[in-house]
């Protein structure tokens, strides 16, 4: 796979420094910092609108480690508005909307993420199942609470990424078309 | 910082317990090595650690020491902080028209975690409509009636106890005439109620009907049946509290998530640290929270000469091996380093400080040292017998037979590039050295019975010299050199 296969849908912000690799989707509004890892291994990567993908951040659609193909290829799909803080690491197949990935947290294989969830900082989850809505992991032994609230929108930092990041960054070509690819960039004033 | 915590150089205190030289505490008063266990703790202040509000004592025993305006999670036990929402509210008017109708927003405030997101929303406190936390509600202890008869009742049992102790006292003391004590005991007040017709007021002799009754709590065999539903109901984990989460609330001890209360936070206090001995103190924080100085420092890190280990060594059993130990003089003045074996000095008598002539002061010396020998026997002397050390040694260290100087701690030094030029080091063992700090190389000789992966552990004595400022007015004006021994316990490395 090559890195022609990045779609990224307009208005996004993707730093040219961000590995993407393979068959990846960004929706528009996300946010993609400089060091994020994203990797469409066994199959596509979708990422939907108003994400923000921080530093150190690994996104992986891994291939099985038995060596297992089933019949159709594994999507990994994330819904909207989802922060992922420095460091954590995504190996799931499934994430909802408006979840928060803590530093340094793990999602491992198998494990679907619901909605308005929050994996605490260097929260572990490894064990395969669909975890609930409005959950909160925290702690270090990964205790389990049901939240009233929501976590908090991430709409004013989005914002500010949106503005600030070209200032410094050279970013990927925001386009739908994918012959063309990345390689062309946008540079921006300033 | 690894090394300010780490366990494998340990120093023995005076009163015989093993530490690293960060733990401990240095008396100049004594010249002895002083640590926790040692010393007479005192509360300076009390204060909480959030709003880092000063409480004196009393206001923080009336408020069971917590702090009234800052709360803690039930659930996961940080510090709660406040939230604002503005809340848009709309006011009709009695009329009724929509056009009367006006939206106002208002702020309102709530308690929220950052690191679980609990909010006092889920304890259904409703939202305050003031930040100042003061009128947050409280929940009520369903035994306050209870606590608070017993607690009258033993403090007038106390109250009485003391009164016949000090009538027993009264009785032994050979003074017979009670008129001496009419003032001091109230007699005066108690003829002045006789004559008024007033009812005696008790002295808690012997007039038991002014014990106040408690009802003593009865153990019942009856046990509350357990609900029905509890056989039919899947359990919910998520929705029941934990342990820690009801012991923390003792008064409630809340079942169910839902039932969390917010914890006031408790008081953290400030404590200085005073000799047992010559009760001088050793530290002393300054008074207010906010401050993290103090105004007395006495800890053995800026006294004592530091050992590090360079690296661990891994030896095999019954072979030398070369172990190389840093030493730095963390002090302002400059120190002579010995090293004896530990059996050198006998380990349950008080340390042997002989003083040592200073050869600059060469004419005062003969006196100086008559002097220095009473004053430092005197005052070395321990409290309570320390008690033995329990540290197996299973190796042996050779000891180079020589006197290190070491010269004073100099903080710019570190800055200085032409430190190259240094004097060669002026015994063979001596490996490296710098300023203040100097390499020595050592030869450890593992135990023949040792195994694989075992450790090896040594000990030795470090003596040097302390040039003691105290200056008491009945001797002589300048201090005077000691020699202070330090007992080193070392795990050095493993058997390969």
């Amino acid at each position: 796979m090559s890195k022609s296969e990045v779609k990224i849908y307009h208005g996004a912000i993707v730093c040219k420094e961000a590995k993407l690799r393979g068959d990846v989707t960004v929706g528009s509004m996300t946010v993609i910092h400089p060091c994020a890892t994203i990797i469409a291994e066994a199959g596509p990567v979708v990422i939907g609108d108003g994400n923000i993908i921080e530093e150190q951040v690994i996104i992986v659609n891994r291939l099985p480690e038995n060596g297992e193909t089933s019949e159709e290829t594994p999507v990994l799909r994330i819904g909207n508005n989802n922060v992922f803080e420095v460091g954590s690491v995504v190996e799931s197949t499934s994430i909802g909307d408006n979840n928060v990935l803590e530093c340094k947290s793990y999602i491992g294989p198998g494990v679907n993420l619901g909605n308005n969830s929050v994996v605490g900082a260097g929260c572990r989850l490894t064990i395969p199942e669909q975890v609930s809505d409005n959950m909160m992991v925290y702690g270090k032994n990964c205790a389990r609470k049901i939240t009233s609230d929501k976590p908090p929108n991430q709409y004013l930092q989005r914002e500010f990424l949106t503005k600030v990041l070209p200032n410094y960054h050279l970013l990927k070509k925001s386009r739908i078309s994918a012959s063309q690819g990345s390689s062309q960039t946008k540079e921006d004033k300033g | 910082m690894a090394h300010l915590l780490q366990q494998n150089v340990l120093v023995v205190c005076s009163c015989g317990s093993l530490k690293p030289l960060t733990k401990l505490y240095f008396c100049r008063h004594c010249v002895v090595l002083r640590c926790g266990y040692c010393v007479s703790q005192e509360v300076d202040s009390i204060y909480c650690s959030n709003c880092l509000e000063n409480l004196a004592s009393s206001e923080a025993k009336l408020k069971k020491n917590r702090c009234g305006a800052c709360f803690d999670c039930p659930c996961c036990f940080h510090t709660l902080t406040i939230r604002a929402t503005t809340v848009s509210r709309i006011n009709t008017q009695p009329e009724g028209s929509p056009a009367s109708a006006s939206k106002t927003s208002v702020k309102s405030y709530y308690l929220s975690c950052f690191f679980c997101r609990w909010t006092s929303r889920d304890a259904k406190i409703p939202d305050q409509p003031t930040a100042t936390s003061s009128n947050w509600p409280e929940h009520e202890n369903p035994h306050v009636a209870r606590i608070s008869s017993l607690i009258e009742y033993y403090k007038i049992i106390t109250l009485r106890e003391r009164l016949e102790k000090e009538n027993r006292m009264f009785l032994h003391s050979s003074r017979r005439n009670y008129q001496h004590f009419s003032e001091k005991f109230g007699l005066t007040a108690m003829l002045a109620r006789k004559r008024a017709g007033l009812p005696p007021l008790s002295l808690g002799r012997d007039d038991s009907s002014s014990t106040p009754q408690v009802t003593p709590a009865e153990a019942s065999e009856e046990v509350e049946a357990l609900p029905e539903n509890i056989f039919s109901e899947p359990v919910n984990v998520l929705k029941l509290t934990s342990l820690p989460q009801r012991y923390v609330i003792p008064d409630l001890q809340p079942e169910f998530v839902a039932d969390l209360f917010p914890i006031h936070k408790q008081l953290f206090i400030k404590r200085s640290q005073r000799c047992k001995s010559c009760l001088h103190n050793i530290f002393k924080p300054e008074y207010g929270p906010a401050s993290i100085k103090f105004k007395i420092h006495l800890a053995a890190y800026y006294y004592v000469p530091e050992i590090r280990i360079m690296e661990m060594i891994k030896a095999k059993s019954g072979k030398a091996t070369e172990l190389c130990l840093k030493i730095s003089n963390p002090a302002q003045i400059s120190t002579q380093i010995q090293f004896l074996q530990l059996i050198d000095v006998p380990e349950e008598s008080p340390q042997i400080e002989v003083p040592i002539v200073d050869e600059k002061k060469d004419d005062t010396g003969d006196k100086k040292s008559l002097t220095g020998v009473t004053t430092a026997q005197k005052k070395a002397y321990p409290l309570e017998k320390p008690r033995i050390v329990k540290y197996e040694l299973n190796s042996e260290i050779i000891l180079p037979n020589v006197t290190f100087h070491l010269p004073a701690r100099d903080d710019t030094a570190e800055y200085d590039d032409s430190s190259e030029s240094q004097p060669t080091p002026d015994h063979i063992s001596v490996v490296w050295k710098k300023g203040n700090k100097l390499v020595v190389k050592f030869s450890v000789i593992p135990n023949e019975d040792l195994v694989d992966q075992d450790e090896i552990r040594i000990g030795f004595i470090m003596r040097y010299t302390y040039h003691d400022k105290i200056i008491s007015p009945l001797e002589q004006k300048e201090g005077k050199d000691v020699n202070i021994d330090v007992r080193h316990y070392l795990n050095v490395g493993s058997i390969e």
